[in-house]
């Protein structure tokens, strides 16, 4: 069975109107305006977008609606949207203004409910259920929340057999360990968590180079790239060729 | 004048964004007389078959748009409002749809589900169906993005635009036939290529007429 092609996904940080960057989700740096950045990555190829606010869980507010509405009207790929999301209105809201999927992690981890709600309010497609994992020992990592600081006390693998048994249509896995250091993602994680869900893995949190991507592309579904593009190591256009060339089937 | 259906269901904002985008404006409404004096109705929808289907009676908007595409009025179905202009689903029960299209809706575990994965998710090669011939060449092979549990099997295969290999089965995943247009996936979220199919499919319908 030749694999589907594995997605490329942006991930834009937001706090303050400014898409972030930071090392292990900590030490943010500013790296550009929301809307262009968005609208170059389209251009180039991007298969997907993922807007994270940052800051939102943390103020109890989202100023994120804006930002979708402007991006959906000129960016025609699938938009997602994570950070602050506390209940089905958060959800409808974004939804109805350009967003395909939302991003849920915090408010899953409070009320494990509100995921099976929402699977069966919204349907499953739109919701995305984003784990921050921190590893602890061999073969076990923990969740984090609010953008890494938080300890829910959740195994992940358990947690992620948990969220794809409520109801989640996708996984959003950040190795909070490696996000931003750009030496390669954790592919320990990823391996243990494909074989404990079936549901998509987007994985997100360490890619530096066209290798790390090749390393898990067996394994995972879609991979989420940050500094990669917002330091302009790569175009997409390239990258996207460059994959091909290896033998890994991406979106022409 | 193009009337997108507001029915609660469907990512409204985005599809009005591709046509906008394509040179082409559109009404949002729930009502009546913006349906009948459409060019072309556009059905969105994502989510529950059963649920979308209330939605549109208690507005008693089903009738009105089947009698309309009956009398020939231009119709697209996007995603789950694809999957409404067949008779019916088996989504959780079995449910009535629009009827427009002779064929019902299946879980894509019927297709040897073993072996892909389920929802589909992500961008798939489109093989256009040369015995349809209402769509081009040029969009053969191309990606477009997909999310779905559930497919239309249609009863003649030649009204079928196009297909994608699922598993080792080929699924039904655009319409074009008269006056009615269909896609499994989300043209409006495909890029330049789904925006071009998209063209396509709305200047093949206004010259029809």
């Amino acid at each position: 069975m030749s694999l589907n092609p594995i997605r490329i996904i942006s991930r834009l940080d937001i706090k303050s109107e400014s898409v972030i960057k930071g090392i292990n989700l900590e030490g943010v740096r500013k790296v550009g305006d929301p809307k262009e950045l968005a609208k170059k990555y389209y251009t180039q190829g991007i298969d997907e977008i993922i807007y994270m606010d940052v800051v939102a869980s943390l103020y109890e507010r989202n100023s994120i609606t804006q930002f979708i509405k402007e991006a959906a009207r000129e960016i025609f790929v699938p938009l997602t949207v994570g950070g602050g999301i506390r209940n089905l209105n958060d959800i409808r809201k974004v939804l109805n203004n350009g967003a395909d999927k939302v991003a849920i992690n915090t408010a899953a981890i409070k009320n494990q409910n509100f995921i099976k709600e929402a699977a069966q309010e919204i349907g499953s497609q739109s919701i995305i259920i984003s784990i921050e994992a921190k590893k602890i020992d061999k073969n076990h990592w923990e969740a984090y929340y609010d953008n890494g600081r938080e300890r829910s006390g959740f195994n992940v693998l358990a947690w992620a057999k948990k969220v794809e048994e409520l109801g989640a249509g996708e996984l959003l896995v950040t190795s909070v360990d490696k996000e931003g250091l750009k030496l390669g993602m954790d592919l320990e994680l990823l391996r243990k968590l494909r074989e404990v869900v079936s549901i998509p893995i987007i994985f997100s949190g360490g890619v530096g180079k066209i290798e790390h991507i090749i390393d898990i592309a067996p394994y995972a579904d879609g991979v989420a790239l940050a500094s990669v593009l917002h330091y302009n190591t790569y175009e997409i256009k390239f990258l996207k060729e460059s994959l091909n060339e290896q033998g890994i089937n991406v979106r022409n | 004048m193009i009337t997108v259906v507001d029915y609660g269901y469907g990512n409204i904002f985005s599809i009005v964004s591709a046509f906008n985008e394509i040179g082409y404006s559109c009404i949002v409404s729930d009502k009546k007389t913006d349906i009948l004096n459409a060019s072309i109705i556009v059905l969105p929808g994502v989510g529950s078959f059963k649920q979308a289907m209330k939605s549109l009676a208690n507005k008693k908007l089903d009738k009105i748009i089947i009698e309309a595409v009956s009398n020939n009025k231009n119709i697209i179905g996007i995603c789950l409002g694809y999957q409404m202009l067949f008779n019916k689903s088996n989504e959780f029960g079995v449910h009535r749809g629009l009827g427009l299209v002779e064929g019902e809706v299946k879980s894509l575990e019927s297709f040897d589900g073993s072996l892909a994965k389920i929802p589909n998710v992500g961008w798939r090669p489109l093989i256009i169906n040369k015995k349809n011939d209402l769509i081009t060449l040029e969009n053969n092979n191309k990606m477009f993005y997909f999310v779905h549990s559930f497919v239309p099997v249609a009863k003649y295969e030649m009204q079928i635009s196009s297909f994608i290999k699922f598993n080792n089965n080929k699924i039904h995943v655009s319409i074009h036939y008269k006056n009615i247009v269909g896609f499994q996936f989300h043209p409006e979220k495909s890029g330049l290529f789904g925006l071009n199919l998209l063209k396509e499919s709305i200047k093949y319908l206004l010259n029809r007429n």
